[in-house]
């Protein structure tokens, strides 16, 4: 049978809020995700203007080294879940429109997978953080966690209050630990700052705000600043560097040891990402087949690219001053691009694996939670290539491999 | 016969009173659910204590899901016994306008269907209330535009919605920095749209091959469609457009020792009205000047500013004396220009300190 309330008249506001026995109170919004080396996931909050550190414990860390992640030999990704976005609705008593997909990590000691989601595409949007436990999803409670968390947007204060409400925000669009610390990216909705925010960990009231300003080469006779979009760390002969791409994609070098408190830095220059085109996320891996360790930028508008960290470490700043020709595409430090379209984030699980959240090449309305093997980022059933027909060549053996069997 | 009578109504009683064990689809008749407004769960009623005892046993026979998802599974509930009630309280709320099936199988292989709709409150049309900057005529190389709505808005739908014409008709092609995120305040009531650096920025690569996305002297229309939709899903109804004419690119350093100020009268409540040689980015200017008195603190008061001028009414009486007009150093014009640099900067020129400029405001006596 079936019972139909009709409620009508009554204000439905108190419901905000109410049974929400999951979602932790310190989590207005949830965006960009980081583990520090241990088991502390960062959550990037631009509504609250802070950075969450959640210490997450064995109850909800799950090993996920019994996992098949798919088989590496014959470059076949495994699907972990069709209709993500579907499926993290169904939790949430939402369709999948209602769903946005923020970011996703994988803690590397467990291997497991975390994904920062919204809830809602309006101010009181609930914020989660959903996990993958074999191939299942869990939303986190992070009440189970120890939590503290570092400012790092504007603050209302009383001054700020008595000229109205204010309406400044930091979309924090990336975080990065790197011994000890974390640098936090962002982009303002009223100042076009580059303002790379660096902090330690755990954390203290100090927030030491490197001011970076750098040179466009390309501009020929000019310099300029813009907000970093995302960032990395990496070692450059030895040499901890920031490696960070900027909102009209100029890569550029940076040692850490410039990046003190106040201080006004240029970086170098080093290359550019071409323009219509907004870059998503850098990460570092180490390519297993040749030992070199690589960053990967992901993009909204344009393929995956692969840059060897030896060619980050030597590449010459890109000219500027007086009389320089300036580039119209892609240049710089050599990028390799890779095979990687339809990519809405990625993260490494180990040496081999990666992972994504990505559109289906068959179906781009499918989101898909699936992995790609690692260097070359390539999953031979999405392309239509040869070896793939059923009576065309197998020079690799790759069809007479028993169809892969998983857990 | 009396006998008999007792007979045969004791039989109709034993009857009646086993029809609901022998006929399972009686029992479920009893079994209802409806929304507790005030605790924002769902009650089922009516259950038998075998049915109580075997969902919360077993939480799987019970699905309450929104009937828009496309999937088997139900969303996240807690289910605690309520006397002799079952309450489902949801781990996140069930929201308003939307409709929602449970499903219980029951012990005996019999299967309890509910529908739940909660009502949709009346919430009002959206409308772009302001758009900023207001001026006719804005520079080429502008930084930023403000669109502000009288209604929260739902995110996610700018790239889609919001489109820059030429005067001809002709679409603007991706004028605006595509960042995975918009840049909305709090509220979700004002949008920053950023125009992409890389073209507004002088001889980089995207600025040299398809141009600066606005052209001197030409006039323009952003236009956002009438699909745009409130978080409530109420739609704007109608495209709004925002005509404006694009004049000289404006490349230089801010200087606040140029702009005009209009001081008020001492012991009045009169505003004070900075008049500016070009129009200051809408956002930054309500944050970045402020008024300190002879002690340095800040003077209280209300601000308000089509970012070509800027008054300021004070809560308390002017007093004779020297006020400080203080300058942020992140104060932009609507090209980007700061007091530190211009947005383009000659090579080397940008780096200088970044400390607020301070202008004196003399309040005589009279």
């Amino acid at each position: 049978m079936s019972i139909k309330l009709q409620l009508l008249g009554t204000s439905l506001l108190m419901l905000a809020g109410a049974g929400a026995a999951v979602a932790a109170p310190t989590l207005q919004s949830a965006g960009a995700l980081a583990f520090n080396d241990g088991n502390v996931l960062f959550v990037g909050d631009s509504k609250a203007g802070v950075v969450h550190a959640f210490d997450l414990g064995p109850e909800i860390l799950n090993d996920q080294s019994d996992f098949q992640l798919g088989r590496a030999q014959t470059f076949e990704g495994r699907t972990i879940l069709n209709g993500l976005d579907i499926e993290i609705g169904a939790l949430l008593g939402v369709p999948a429109a209602e769903v946005v997909i923020n970011d996703l990590v994988v803690h590397k000691p467990t291997q497991q997978i975390f994904l920062s989601v919204q809830r809602g595409h309006g101010p009181a949007a609930e914020a989660v953080i959903v996990k993958v436990d074999n191939g299942a999803l869990e939303v986190v409670d992070l009440a189970a966690a120890g939590h503290s968390s570092q400012s790092v947007g504007p603050v209302p204060t009383d001054t700020t209050l008595e000229f109205g409400q204010p309406l400044n925000t930091l979309a924090i669009t990336d975080i990065d630990f790197y011994k000890g610390e974390i640098f936090v990216a962002g982009v303002s909705n009223e100042e076009f700052s580059s303002k790379l925010r660096r902090m330690s960990f755990p954390f203290t009231d100090a927030v030491s705000t490197a001011s970076i300003e750098i040179w466009h080469a390309v501009h020929a006779q000019y310099e300029t600043r813009a907000p970093i979009i995302t960032q990395t760390i990496v070692e450059l002969n030895g040499e901890p560097t920031l490696i960070a791409i900027y909102a009209c994609t100029p890569i550029v070098r940076i040692p850490l040891a410039e990046l003190t408190d106040g201080a006004q830095v240029r970086g170098t220059m080093i290359g550019e990402m071409g323009f219509g085109n907004t870059p998503i996320d850098i990460i570092s891996f180490k390519n297993a087949w040749d030992g070199i360790d690589n960053v990967l930028v992901t993009n909204t508008n344009r393929s995956a690219a692969q840059i060897a960290l030896p060619a980050l470490a030597e590449a010459a700043a890109m000219p500027h001053g007086e009389g320089v020709t300036p580039v119209f595409a892609v240049a710089g430090v050599a990028q390799f691009p890779l095979p990687l379209s339809g990519v809405l984030h990625l993260d490494t699980v180990d040496d081999t694996w990666a992972v994504t959240v990505r559109q289906s090449p068959d179906d781009p309305r499918n989101i898909q939670l699936h992995t790609v093997a690692m260097p070359m980022f390539f999953d031979r059933a999405d392309h239509v290539v040869e070896m793939n027909w059923t009576d065309g060549p197998d020079p690799f053996g790759y069809k007479s491999a028993p169809p892969v069997e998983y857990n | 016969m009396l006998l008999a009578s007792w007979m045969v109504r004791q039989t109709l009683f034993a009857v009646l009173f086993l029809l609901p064990l022998l006929m399972p689809h009686v029992a479920i008749a009893d079994i209802a659910s409806r929304f507790d407004i005030t605790t924002g769960t769902v009650v089922v009623s009516g259950l038998d204590g075998a049915g109580l005892a075997a969902v919360l046993a077993e939480p799987t026979r019970l699905r309450l899901q929104a009937v828009t998802v496309e999937s088997g599974r139900g969303m996240l509930v807690v289910l605690t016994r309520d006397d002799d009630a079952l309450r489902i309280t949801p781990q996140f709320p069930l929201r308003p306008g939307a409709r929602y099936a449970l499903s219980l199988d029951l012990p005996d292989g019999a299967q309890f269907n509910g529908e739940i709709a909660l009502p949709l409150p009346q919430a009002a049309a959206p409308r772009i209330t302001e758009f900023a900057p207001s001026q006719a005529v804005i520079p080429a190389n502008i930084l930023r535009l403000y669109l502000t709505f009288s209604e929260p808005m739902a995110a996610g739908q700018a790239a889609e919605a919001i489109h820059l014409y030429r005067q001809d008709g002709s679409l603007v092609p991706s004028p605006f920095l595509n960042l995975e995120t918009e840049l909305w305040d709090r509220s979700q009531t004002r949008l920053t749209l950023i125009f992409d650096p890389g073209r507004t920025k002088q001889g980089v690569g995207p600025n040299i091959a398809a141009g600066a996305p606005l052209r001197l002297g030409d006039n323009y229309r952003l236009v956002v469609s009438g699909y745009m939709n409130s978080a409530a899903g109420m739609a704007l109804g109608v495209d709004h457009d925002s005509a404006f004419r694009v004049g000289l690119a404006n490349r230089h350093a801010l200087t606040p020792e140029n702009w005009h100020v209009l001081l008020p009268s001492e012991r009045t409540l009169s505003a004070l009205t900075i008049s500016f040689d070009r129009i200051l980015d809408d956002g930054a200017v309500r944050r970045l000047l402020r008024i300190l008195d002879q002690e340095g603190e800040p003077v209280r008061g209300r601000v308000a500013t089509d970012g070509q001028t800027w008054s300021f009414t004070p809560e308390a009486q002017w007093q004779p004396g020297i006020y400080r007009l203080m300058v942020d150093p992140a104060l932009e014009d609507v090209s980007g220009n700061t007091t530190r640099a211009a947005f383009d900067a000659a090579v080397g020129t940008i780096g200088r300190a970044a400390l607020p400029t301070f202008i004196d405001l003399r309040i005589d006596e009279e």
